[in-house]
């Protein structure tokens, strides 16, 4: 009995590496000249969707189909993120990777030394103890401009005496963020209260809370806060408060204003930069890690209405979207 | 074939690291009779505290035996819940887990990054990338102590705890004593898997425990379907769910499927074996 689930043992396991070896080969015959690139995006949110679906659509457009992009999801798993560096890193007909968020970022680094690395959505690479002189890593940041960020808040919203700080403590960027957020909210007398979510279903309890004890919200770059941004800005608007974000997708999910990273067109410019790398045959440590934030001041037209705002003399150029309720 | 080995390679090596955590949900769940959830914060506390330890120069040995004493100590929290304040089994383990999110986050923030230092598979020239070559040995030998301990006097008083444990009592030992020990026991080695995790990727992220119970649990269903008994099925179990895993990347279907396409290959899995067995059976 014992040697039968030996063999059935090894047969599945054989099973599984003859499929492996049989798509390889499948891959390999139907393979044109076109030149692959393996998409590793940490979790699925619009954040990073955008980031994914401004990179490919950058690509398709310029290079006529030459290049084509295969996406893989980790489904914010660590474990997967790993399966599939190891995977992209194996595969021979891809020729560079594009890491969206930390994780996949920390994931393809630590297995893929020599195939160019492009990334978006990560707020501090330098932190993370990858990026050196002959680094195949480049590609863009999300790092967002605080001090500006709380002093157009001050202009905007000068009554403003609390701010609640929503964030999850276990992310790295957010935590970054956040330390910054609080000394420069002091600096304009504006008293910080900082507010840690680790799961999902914490949020409606913390964010009435915060509601009942802040003026506003604001949140950083985080992304288990862009993954539940439509309850949080629902309750803000039920509780009359403003919230406010660091990347611009959240205003059309119902946040009052943004003034962060637009992550479509964050994945636009790190495509345009693995374009001169695979195209133009730049090398990538030649080329520097650039932030995508904007100057721009994005206010969504109906909550900026609930809550009866007016906006005095501001430098900065303000967009108003409009949307319709639905979904919200 | 260099490329489909160097798959392969990973599957295994991921596998052995998950099946220590896969022999730890055994000797609780199997030999006790103790779901024990506390496995998931272990395996944190083990990754926090390697990469703690290794960023202030601590030597990798020295460090792992340390993570391995504190997934213990977490294991001994969750056992004196049980025990001592009449808590039920699986809220124990919640309760413990719970606790060590935070603890993790205070010992290693969400990310940790190890750097360059000196690790168990610095053994080998890191050129070469065949950290199979170390942990083959090193867990196979985990394993085989383990399983020669399940067979000491100990190990059967587990076993007892698990079945009888009036037994105990009329021996005159405490079974609540030998329901600790295995817990210190089962969550010590997924502390020394979450550490050698940590050693393996180069970096600690508070993320990666997530999902360890599954893991666990998967590879022991898995592994009982070859034998029930503990031994080197249990690693085989955490080597098959890997190749599931990276199975369902390479058929490359869009990804919002994956999860589905996991699921249903370890429900082909399970239902093979069980019709093959049914299959030999009526051969006989």
């Amino acid at each position: 009995m014992k040697k039968k689930n030996l063999l059935l043992s090894l047969l599945i396991i054989g099973i599984i590496i003859s499929a492996i070896t049989i798509n390889k080969t499948r891959q390999k015959i139907n393979s044109t000249p076109s030149i692959k690139i393996g998409i590793l995006q940490t979790a699925s949110h619009p954040a990073l969707d955008a980031a994914c679906q401004g990179f490919i659509n950058t690509i398709t457009q310029n290079t006529n189909g030459a290049i084509t992009c295969v996406v893989y999801n980790a489904q914010g798993s660590i474990i997967n993120a790993h399966t599939i560096a190891e995977r992209l890193h194996a595969d021979n007909s891809i020729k560079g990777i594009y890491a969206i968020a930390t994780p996949a970022l920390q994931a393809i680094a630590s297995v893929e030394k020599e195939k160019p690395i492009f990334i978006a959505a990560v707020s501090n690479p330098y932190q993370l103890d990858i990026i050196n002189k002959k680094t195949n890593i480049c590609g863009t940041t999300d790092m967002i401009d605080i001090p500006g960020t709380i002093k157009r808040i001050k202009d905007i919203l000068p009554h403003v005496t609390t701010i609640a700080l929503i964030y999850n403590p276990a992310e790295n960027n957010s935590v970054a963020q956040i330390a910054i957020m609080k000394k420069e909210l002091l600096l304009h007398s504006i008293k910080p209260l900082p507010i840690g979510i680790t799961t999902e279903m914490e949020i409606p309890h913390a964010i009435t809370s915060a509601l009942s004890k802040a003026d506003a919200l604001l949140t950083p770059t985080d992304n288990l806060i862009a993954s539940a941004m439509p309850i949080i800005s629902h309750l803000s608007r039920s509780a009359q408060k403003p919230l406010i974000a660091c990347h611009n997708d959240a205003v059309k999910q119902g946040a009052f204003m943004a003034r962060g990273v637009d992550y479509y067109e964050s994945g636009k410019e790190t495509a345009q930069i693995a374009l001169t790398v695979l195209r133009d045959g730049k090398k990538p440590y030649k080329l520097p890690i650039t932030p995508t934030q904007s100057d721009t001041i994005i206010i969504n037209k109906q909550v900026f209405d609930e809550l009866g705002i007016t906006i005095g003399e501001i430098s900065d150029t303000i967009m108003y979207i409009n949307l319709s309720e639905q979904g919200i | 074939m260099l490329s489909e080995w160097l798959i392969i390679q990973g599957i295994i090596e991921r596998g052995l690291i998950f099946s220590l955590s896969v022999m730890a949900i055994y000797i609780t769940s199997r030999i006790i009779h103790f779901d024990d959830l506390s496995v998931e914060g272990s395996f944190g506390l083990g990754g926090a505290l390697m990469a703690l330890l290794l960023t202030h120069n601590i030597p990798w040995f020295v460090a792992l035996a340390i993570v391995t004493l504190a997934g213990a100590s977490a294991g001994l929290m969750t056992g004196l819940l049980h025990t001592k304040l009449k808590l039920n089994n699986l809220i124990s383990g919640i309760v413990v887990t719970t606790a060590l999110f935070s603890i993790n986050l205070k010992i290693a923030g969400s990310n940790m990054v190890v750097g360059n230092k000196t690790t168990l598979f610095d053994l080998i020239p890191q050129t070469s990338n065949l950290k199979i070559i170390i942990l083959i040995p090193v867990i196979c030998s985990i394993a085989l102590i383990l399983r020669w301990f399940l067979k000491t006097e100990c190990g059967f008083l587990f076993k007892a705890v698990g079945d009888n444990p009036q037994m105990l009592t009329n021996l005159g030992k405490n079974p609540h004593t030998y329901v600790i020990a295995a817990l210190m026991l089962a969550n010590g080695v997924t502390a020394l898997a979450g550490g050698l995790f940590v050693q393996y990727v180069g970096y600690f992220s508070i993320w990666s425990s997530v999902g360890i119970l599954i893991i666990a649990l998967a590879g022991l269903i898995l592994s009982e379907s070859l034998a029930k008994h503990f031994g080197f099925n249990l690693i085989m179990g955490a080597i098959l769910y890997q190749a599931i895993i990276a199975a369902t990347f390479e058929l490359n279907v869009d990804p919002e499927w994956n999860k589905l396409i996991t699921a249903l290959l370890i429900i082909l899995l399970i239902a093979l074996k069980k019709h093959s067995s049914l299959f030999t059976q009526r051969q006989s």
